[in-house]
């Protein structure tokens, strides 16, 4: 089985309980460019990710975090964090949360466009969450 | 009282944080435990702390070796450590 990416959101807000709920607050899969500067800032704002593993695999990794364009062209490289999973119960797949809050400006990209954000675990790419950055919609007339 | 935590308090109810130093941010975070990821060669820095229930809090300051900080910087700074307990 290895590791897998469960799910992972865009999130005006995260947070995980000590029984390991998570909450999530305002999902999006949109970065306006309010700003007009380039490199265009990333807003405050949460990743939220929820990794699956065999139990043979152990509990204790390492999480990076990968930006990527549509050309699969690299744009950041960030967070090599440690990563800890727990058991969720006999015959369950063990299970680790990641939360990160990142604050404004921390993640700028060149320009307009699709982009990725890959997980990696132990340097093995598990899944992505897609993130476009667009102009803002025009007003409510 | 410890001087970051002076500092964090006083960052916490000035509600025009416009002279607050790069330094002064980093004694705060700091004194919070956070530590300074891997940079590149510009002036941004991101500060990370891990919270009580495991989220990894980044934050992104501006170090021009001089000035003060744009207030919005600090604000975010704060409101981050707000929504996440570092602020007790």
């Amino acid at each position: 089985m290895g590791v897998k990416l469960r799910y992972a959101h865009l999130a005006d807000f995260a947070s995980v309980d000590a029984g390991g709920k998570v909450t999530i607050v305002g999902l999006f899969g949109q970065i306006y460019d309010t700003m007009k500067v380039r490199p265009i800032p990333f807003p405050l704002f949460h990743i939220v990710a929820m990794f699956e593993a065999s139990v043979t695999e152990g509990t204790d990794h390492r999480a990076q975090l990968q930006l990527i364009d549509q050309q699969k062209r690299t744009v950041l490289r960030k967070f090599d964090l440690p990563i800890r999973f727990g058991p969720m119960g006999r015959g369950q797949p063990l299970q680790a949360p990641l939360l990160l809050q990142l604050g404004p400006g921390v993640i700028a990209v060149p320009d307009l466009g699709a982009y990725e954000f890959r997980f990696l675990i132990d340097g093995k790419d598990v899944g992505g969450l897609p993130v476009a950055v667009t102009e803002p919609p025009p007003p409510p007339e | 009282m410890a001087r970051w935590r002076r500092l964090l308090e006083q960052m916490a109810s000035d509600s025009d944080p416009r002279n607050y130093t790069y330094d002064e941010a980093v004694t705060v975070l700091r004194g919070l435990g956070f530590l300074m990821a891997p940079h590149g060669a510009g002036s941004h820095r991101a500060w990370r702390g891990v919270s009580a229930t495991g989220t990894v809090v980044v934050i992104g300051l501006v170090d021009k070796g001089h000035g003060t900080l744009k207030p919005y910087l600090v604000r975010e700074m704060i409101l981050q450590l707000r929504q996440h307990g570092f602020l007790t």
